[in-house]
């Protein structure tokens, strides 16, 4: 055992003759009783999930496989001077000079040894000569330029900013010069507007927006929303999850339910599911196609001046207002069970609810109201079961 | 020889430890809303140690943005601690009635803000501070050691970057030649006691703090013991923290 050569005895009893050897042991034997408690917690995790379909033996043998490739902070990542530090790394730089401490003279004098080690609890990842750890526990965003993320807006600051916490370490900062204002695109920013500006976008406001630029190493980020898709949130609702459950990719509005639900999934972590029917509206809106250019102007006018309304759509009924709520529930089903979230899961975990609700309809207790049914699924037992029948799905298809 | 018998005829303590063993250490993250955000591991967690009979929480809270403006340093966070002792944690109920924390405490949140500042790596979190609450539900000698030890899980399990792992242990006086390691508040009430807290189980001492009187001469051997102490210390809390972050690890592959 390792343990046993960093162990030594501290005490010398004089008056009692104990057996240095039997201290030793017993102190060995505290240690390991220490970790079989922590290991075996964990092991009953793990066979929950898996259903003891493996053996025991198996089962910790895995274990341990992962737990070697985990490093934890300050451990010695690599010992070389041709590697460069990536994130979560630091170095110490130490000069050897072996021609003082050996006589020999075979060796280069003055060799310089980067030692880099990691600063957090992560995987190695290499990529060519930069050294980097991934973190086990991803808590704060870190921005990257064309991100497409939800802020909350925390501050009205004087000098033509917005602040927005976007779950990073600092607020992220949006200007009045990089959203779009009411009255057209192009429009020169005034006075006025200056004036107005926490008419447009009050505290607490969400706003979806793209990343912009990344400034100070990733500690000063700006925002925009110059597009049509980006702007002020409304007829929705918000969903936070951890960071880590959402991956970068092309698109992140996806529709669902004949294209009457949107989410946006923020790549920060924030979720927003609403009701929306813009394609049909706009259809319906360019009827009359002889004075086209008037009417761009002030569709524009009506939009962009409805992009800033803090009043939700009428229209919406306590139908729109139950799915909404129900695809908020899957959101929360995946996070719960740690899935990575995207289109095909929220599909299938949709299907698996609606099969859910008939299972539940054979139950005696059971009105069959969909407000109780949705209620049901609140239950963390539920949770973990809908994610484990959908984990066993994703198997089977391979 | 003092009145109190700390150890048998077998070397064996009060609560059966040999004079160099350590309290059974169980550290273990919960969140602080574990349903609520619908998520296992949210960004706030909380993580609780049990150092023998010594009971810790400790949350923390950022890095984020200060709500003060002139407490920002652009170049590095600015780290905050705040310790909780509740009055119930003593064998004998505190009777102060005042909320305020007693000197002893502020000197403790002094000596680990001190101690955690030249740990954590701040100059990655520039403009925005890091606190750090500490509550102590329930003390049993070596108190401050148990909370440098569950100060030091949180923040990894809050994935703040540090430098190494810190670990502290108290360790006592018998007679002017024996040592005992980890001690319980029978212990501590009686003996000259102190604490030592190392970096990455190694020989860098980081913090020592002894509180009685002592001949100069025990001083090496005091920290040799704490030394050894510590090192033992680091293995474990690594293999638990590397237990308790394993979930988190098959999600990522």
């Amino acid at each position: 055992m390792s343990s046993n050569t960093k162990i030594l005895t501290v005490i010398k009893h004089i008056d009692n003759n104990v057996n240095i050897t039997d201290n030793l042991k017993n102190f060995n034997a505290n240690v390991n009783e220490d970790y079989d408690f922590s290991s075996s917690d964990e092991e009953d995790v793990n066979m929950e999930e898996k259903d003891s379909d493996i053996s025991d033996d198996e089962d910790e043998l895995e274990n341990k496989k992962l737990i070697n490739q985990i490093i934890s902070p300050g451990d010695l990542v690599i010992k070389s001077s041709e590697y460069m530090k990536g994130h979560n790394t630091y170095t110490t730089q130490e000069h050897f000079e072996k021609s003082n401490t050996t006589e020999d003279g075979n060796t280069k004098s003055g060799e310089e040894e980067l030692n880099i080690y990691s600063s957090t609890l992560g995987v190695l990842s290499k990529i060519n000569k930069l050294i980097s750890v991934t973190n086990i526990n991803k808590n704060l965003y870190q921005a990257e330029i064309g991100d497409h993320i939800i802020g909350q807006i925390v501050e009205v600051t004087s000098a033509k900013k917005w602040k927005l916490n976007i779950n990073g370490n600092n607020l992220a900062t949006l200007q009045l010069s990089s959203i779009n204002l009411p009255g057209g695109l192009l429009r020169r920013k005034n006075e006025q507007d200056e004036l107005n500006m926490k008419q447009l976008l009050k505290v607490g406001d969400l706003i979806n927006c793209e990343v912009q630029g990344v400034h100070a190493s990733g500690n000063d980020i700006n925002l925009h929303t110059r597009s049509l898709k980006y702007g002020k949130l409304r007829n929705g609702a918000l969903v936070k999850v951890k960071m880590g459950l959402i991956q970068r990719k092309k698109t992140h509005t996806h529709f669902f339910n004949n294209n009457s639900i949107k989410i946006i999934l923020g790549c920060n972590g924030f979720i927003w599911v609403s009701y929306e029917r813009a394609p049909i509206d706009s259809v319906t809106k360019d009827k009359g196609s002889e004075s086209i250019k008037t009417d761009i102007t002030r569709i524009e006018q009506d939009t962009s001046f409805e992009i800033y309304s803090d009043i939700n759509d009428p229209n919406i009924d306590l139908k729109t207002r139950i799915l909404i709520s129900k695809y908020v529930i899957i959101i929360k089903i995946l996070a719960f069970n740690n899935l990575v979230i995207n289109e095909q899961r929220i599909n299938s975990v949709y299907e698996l609810i609606l099969s859910y609700n008939r299972n539940s309809g054979g139950m005696p207790n059971n009105s069959g109201n969909s407000k109780d049914v949705l209620f049901l699924l609140n239950d963390p037992e539920v949770m973990k079961d809908i994610g484990y029948q959908l984990v066993q799905g994703e198997k089977m298809r391979g | 020889m003092s009145r109190f018998e700390f150890y048998n005829n077998d070397g064996l303590r009060i609560d059966g430890r040999r004079s160099n063993e350590l309290k059974n250490f169980e550290s273990s993250i919960t969140t602080t809303s574990n349903f609520a955000n619908f998520s296992r591991n949210t960004s706030t967690n909380t993580t609780y140690l049990q150092m023998g009979q010594n009971k810790v929480l400790v949350t923390i809270n950022g890095p984020k943005e200060p709500t003060n403006r002139t407490k920002i340093d652009s170049n590095k966070a600015t780290l905050s601690t705040n310790i909780n002792i509740s009055k119930f944690s003593k064998v004998n109920r505190n009777t102060n009635k005042s909320n305020l924390p007693d000197k002893q405490t502020l000197e403790w949140e002094y000596e680990i803000t001190q101690l955690f500042s030249t740990i954590v790596v701040l100059e990655t979190y520039p403009k925005s501070t890091i606190s750090i609450n500490v509550t102590v539900l329930q003390q049993d000698g070596g108190v401050l050691s148990a909370i440098i030890n569950c100060i030091t899980i949180a923040l990894i399990n809050n994935s703040i970057q540090i430098y190494d792992i810190i670990t502290a242990v108290s360790i006592g006086i018998v007679d002017q030649k024996h040592f005992l390691l980890d001690l319980n508040h029978l212990e501590e009430q009686f003996l000259s006691s102190g604490t030592i807290a190392t970096v990455g189980g190694g020989d860098q001492v980081s913090l020592l703090r002894i509180r009685d009187k002592f001949p100069l001469d025990l001083i090496e051997e005091f920290m040799q013991v704490g030394l050894q102490g510590c090192s033992v210390l680091k293995e474990i809390i690594t293999k638990q923290v590397k237990d308790m972050n394993l979930n988190k690890l098959v999600e990522i592959q």
